[in-house]
């Protein structure tokens, strides 16, 4: 049974580019437009991963990630930022709402994968 | 990417023709026309655009599409009024963003200057400037703070665009940035630094983030491929709860390298205190191999920064264990005991829960070092996990840290197996009476072609070869013992050949056990010959069903079955099957039937002789118990313990010795026999339904998986499939009752304690149990013993070595081994230990 991944980011184009390089690896891809589907989304399905833009509207990574790690199911579950910032603020920002790493803005493929197959369980 | 062009093309389409849409809503607005939906459709193309640019990188999109996104999003919140001079600024920024898409599309270098003024104009709105206005014009005071006065139109340009981009930012660093900014512009700033930066929206640390790694990648480049690296790694608070994984960053290292792991659980507080969302362990990782520090660093990248974590390069020289995090986190590590101080609370309790035998070697190291253990899944593994709490080592105590070490190998463990071979699985060999075959066995004949060529072999040849191999087993402990006290570039050169050695000694000593198994059959087909004895001798009419007699078990249980089994079809018979008229009356069938099974359970053979009997007379039994004197008038027994009293030496239910049973040749004989096999008999009533009666044995006698235990300075060896729990008592739950002994009390149960140390006469153990461990034990009936010890020392299958063979018969000794350091170790007999325990069960002796 393939991996499952969810991939949450408000630009379509991001989506796309996610959906393709996973889902070319073989993961299996879901995907939230926004902070609150993408939790509605994580509520419904059983996800292996979660990679989630910070900047949407309607509630943004950070809450999402929150949200996520109130959940039971979710306790454990890694959960990639995607993000085009790397100062340090943002990073401890993400580790404390619960984050287990980060990709960088524009994403290398293999970098991705390599990230993804790392903390996938 | 040559993936992701077809992305781009789309991109850039989609991009178009929202710009014309946009172009045609300004028109809109500029008109008079449009409304919130206008301008929000305005904002949602510019945010798309931005959002596609932002994930191919095309940083002058981003950056100009961010800037103008801001300001639409000011619009459309009704932050800022929609004039007529801020339409034809948002008119002459989508031509710009036109412009730059289609540069960027085309693969043309873009020019600095290009968007330069406009963008300085947005931003200049978003100051609080009007637009249109001379406000917004790019002005030294707007621009640059602090730097000195330079002409409007003269402008450095790329200084000038690089103070609004921090000005612009969602969270603007302000003046610092700015001054950083313009010192670089007034350097001339390259267009790749400039990119990097757009990069992170304007924050600045790049540029040195970047000329760090340079260094490090010479580093890496230098003394990569000496030997490899040794990283230090103390996790952060957060590791575990944000769902990193120390193992897999272990396996991810394995990709890189040959990784040699010690687990420092020094840090580990008590059970009462340990927050599982904690990681208190800490690791020394040495990665040999070709790996470079980038390669490590990047496997550890998002928790590196929360803990310690160092990488230095490995000369293959000797670690020193437990300095090293004094080194890094520079102060004293504190060795604080393991238990909670002074309230003999139990310590930690590392529930392993069963494997599935992969992971079997001794992992001890010097005498009283108790080391993480794998708990490989006991012979009754049909029973519940088995809770191990163990006690720190004594040298933890002691004032440096001791580094605790799993042995772990590279990539290429090789699983071991923790059971006998499935013996049912190999061909049948033709089995002859009186004459013992050696079937041929390899396992690669595993449910192949039952004809297999046989060929017949002196049992004691192939006794011999199972001895020598026995003593390689032995021998090849030995040698792991001493691989593991070995240097570390030593050992891990050995590593791959000892696991190779490992694997084939356990291969072929299987190999050779299975020789000498054989189907129980060749027990079972004296059996209906015994049966049609006993219904003509007893008048009774009896039929006999035979289940499982493939069942495969070793030459020296088969020869040890012959007896018990003939007792206890003579039992069940004799005393459980009524007469015919008995039977019609109880509206039975006229005919018995006795069910004889074999079955492998749990590692063990099953062998259950069942009737359809009367069933025992309890009422008898316990009449006759207290005639003889075994147990009090008023004693409470449980059914089943009465049913097991016909097992108690002097016991006979038969109040007119019958020929057939015979005055002393009775159930208490078996049942010693059996015992002294390593194996159980007991039995199961219904009254008027009949009874089982349920013997268990090794699947072989020659190797047995042991608990190896310190008693003062002796080591001794409890027979795993007896433990039950393992655990340090607090002296709450110790009681002494004056005519009984000591009591454990566990969960509702109360247990008998006996000190093995008593047992043994053995000087120098512990005298008190709550710092010792209690090895809490099943006996056969049912009852539990605590066995007192001073500590746990690991697990390990042993081979048996016969006592009486080569010394004598000694109370409580089952047998002896010899131990992978050369020791020889006793093996206690847990059930005659039993035996010198009080009789009456506990419960009579606290309610008294």
């Amino acid at each position: 049974m393939s991996k499952r991944v969810l991939i949450v980011d408000d630009s379509k184009t991001m989506r796309d580019l996610l959906n393709f390089t996973l889902s070319g690896a073989g993961y299996d891809v879901i995907q939230g437009v926004d902070g609150v589907d993408g939790l509605e989304v994580a509520e419904r399905e059983e996800v292996d991963v979660v990679i989630t833009d910070i900047n949407m509207p309607r509630m943004d990574g950070f809450g999402l990630i929150e949200a996520l790690r109130g959940h039971a199911s979710y306790r454990s579950t890694p959960i990639l930022v995607l993000t085009t910032e790397t100062a340090d603020d943002k990073k401890q920002r993400a580790r404390s709402a619960g984050a287990t790493g980060w990709i960088v803005k524009p994403f290398e493929p293999a970098k991705l994968l390599s990230v993804v197959e790392r903390v996938m369980p | 990417m040559s993936d992701f062009d077809e992305f781009k093309a789309i991109f850039f389409e989609e991009g178009r023709e929202l710009l014309q849409a946009a172009e045609n809503d300004l028109m809109e607005l500029r008109d008079g026309n449009g409304g919130g939906d206008t301008v929000n459709a305005i904002f949602r193309a510019v945010h798309s655009i931005k959002g596609g640019a932002g994930a191919f990188g095309y940083d002058r999109l981003v950056s100009f599409a961010h800037v103008f996104e801001t300001v639409m999003d000011e619009v459309r919140n009704d932050r800022l009024p929609v004039t007529e001079p801020l339409v034809d600024l948002m008119l002459r920024a989508r031509d710009v963003l036109s412009d730059l898409t289609d540069a960027t599309e085309a693969g043309d270098q873009i020019g600095d200057e290009v968007g330069a003024d406009i963008m300085a104009e947005l931003s200049a709105v978003l100051d609080g400037g009007t637009p249109g206005s001379d406000d917004t014009r790019p002005t030294n005071e707007a621009a640059d703070d602090g730097a000195p006065d330079e002409p409007n139109d003269g402008i450095d340009e790329e200084s000038f665009e690089f103070d609004h981009l921090f000005n612009a930012g969602p969270e603007s660093e302000g003046e610092e940035d700015t001054e950083a900014g313009s010192e670089e512009a007034n350097d001339g700033i390259d267009a790749e630094s400039f990119e990097f930066d757009h990069l992170f929206a304007g924050f600045g640390e790049n540029a040195s983030a970047e000329s760090v790694e340079e260094e490090d990648q010479a580093d890496g480049d230098r003394v990569a491929g000496e030997h490899g690296w040794r990283v230090l790694f103390r996790p952060g608070p957060s590791l575990l709860r944000n769902a990193n994984e120390p193992l897999a960053l272990i396996r991810e290292l394995r990709r890189i390298g040959d990784v040699s792991v010690s687990a420092d659980i020094s840090g580990l507080p008590g059970l009462d205190d340990l927050d599982p969302l904690d990681c208190s362990l800490s690791w020394v990782l040495v990665v040999a191999g070709e790996a470079t520090r980038e390669q490590i660093e990047e496997v550890f990248e998002f928790v590196a920064d929360e803990g310690d974590f160092d990488v230095q390069p490995w000369t293959g020289i000797d670690l020193e264990p437990g300095s090293e995090f004094s080194e890094i986190a520079g102060a004293e590590v504190d060795p604080t005991p393991i238990s909670a101080a002074g309230d003999g609370e139990p310590s930690f309790d590392m529930d392993f829960g069963p494997t599935d035998g992969a992971d079997e070697e001794p992992l001890f190291g010097e005498k009283g070092e108790v080391l993480a253990f794998a708990v490989t899944s006991s012979p009754n593994a049909a029973g519940p996990r088995r809770d191990v709490t163990m006690s720190p080592p004594a040298t933890v105590r002691a004032a440096t840290v001791q580094a605790a070490t799993v042995q772990a190998t590279s990539a290429k463990t090789t699983p071991t197996k923790s059971t006998p071979p499935a013996v049912s699985s190999l061909p049948k060999p033709p089995a002859r009476e009186g004459e013992k075959a050696g079937p041929p066995a390899t396992s690669g004949q595993r449910g192949g072609d039952a004809r297999a060529a046989s060929i017949r072999v002196d049992l004691n040849k192939v006794d011999r070869v199972a001895n020598m191999a026995g003593e390689l087993v032995i021998t090849q402990a030995m040698l792991s013992q001493i691989i593991a006290d070995l240097p570390d570039a030593q050992r891990l050169a050995l590593l791959d050949a000892v696991d190779s050695l490992d694997q084939h000694t356990r291969e072929l000593q299987e190999s050779i056990m299975s020789m000498r198994a054989q189907p129980v059959r060749t027990v079972f087909q004296r059996v209906p010959r015994l049966i049609r004895e006993l219904a003509t001798q007893t008048g009774k009419k009896v039929k006999l069903d035979t289940v499982g007699e493939t069942t495969e078990v070793d030459t020296t249980v088969i020869e040890q079955l012959g007896d018990p089994l003939t007792h206890m079809i003579r039992n069940a018979i004799d005393h459980g099957l009524e007469s015919p008229e008995d039977r019609i009356a109880a509206g039975k069938p006229e005919t018995g039937t006795v069910r004889l099974s074999a079955e492998h359970k749990g590692g063990r053979i099953v062998i259950e002789v069942r009737d359809d009997g009367k069933g025992i007379d309890r009422q008898r039994v316990f009449s006759k118990a207290v005639e003889k004197g075994l147990i009090e008038p008023d004693a409470r027994l449980s059914d089943d313990e009465i049913d097991n009293m016909i097992f108690h030496p002097g016991f006979s239910t038969a109040s007119s010795v019958s020929n057939i049973s015979g005055r002393g040749v009775g159930m208490d004989v078996v049942k010693k026999n059996i015992q002294d096999l390593g194996g159980r008999v007991s039995i199961r009533s219904t009254p008027g339904r009949g009874s089982v009666f349920q013997l268990t044995l090794p699947l072989t006698l020659a190797v047995m998986d042991g608990m190896v235990v310190s008693v003062g300075e002796e080591t001794l060896i409890l027979p795993l499939q007896s433990i039950v729990e393992c655990l340090r008592p607090t002296h709450a739950d110790i009681s002494h009752v004056s005519s009984v002994g000591d009591l454990l009390r566990l969960r509702g149960e109360v247990v008998s304690l006996i000190r093995l140390a008593d047992c043994f006469n053995i000087d120098g153990a512990l005298e008190d149990p709550s710092e010792g461990v209690v090895v809490v034990v099943d006996l056969d009936n049912n009852r539990k013993l605590g066995i007192i010890v001073d500590d746990l020392l690991g697990q390990q299958q042993v081979v048996i070595k016969s006592i009486e063979e080569n010394y004598g018969a000694v109370d409580g000794v089952a047998a002896a081994t010899i131990l992978g350091n050369g020791r020889v170790a006793l093996i206690v007999d847990v059930d005659e230990l039993g035996d010198r325990a009080p009789t009456q069960t506990p419960a009579i002796a606290m309610a008294g």
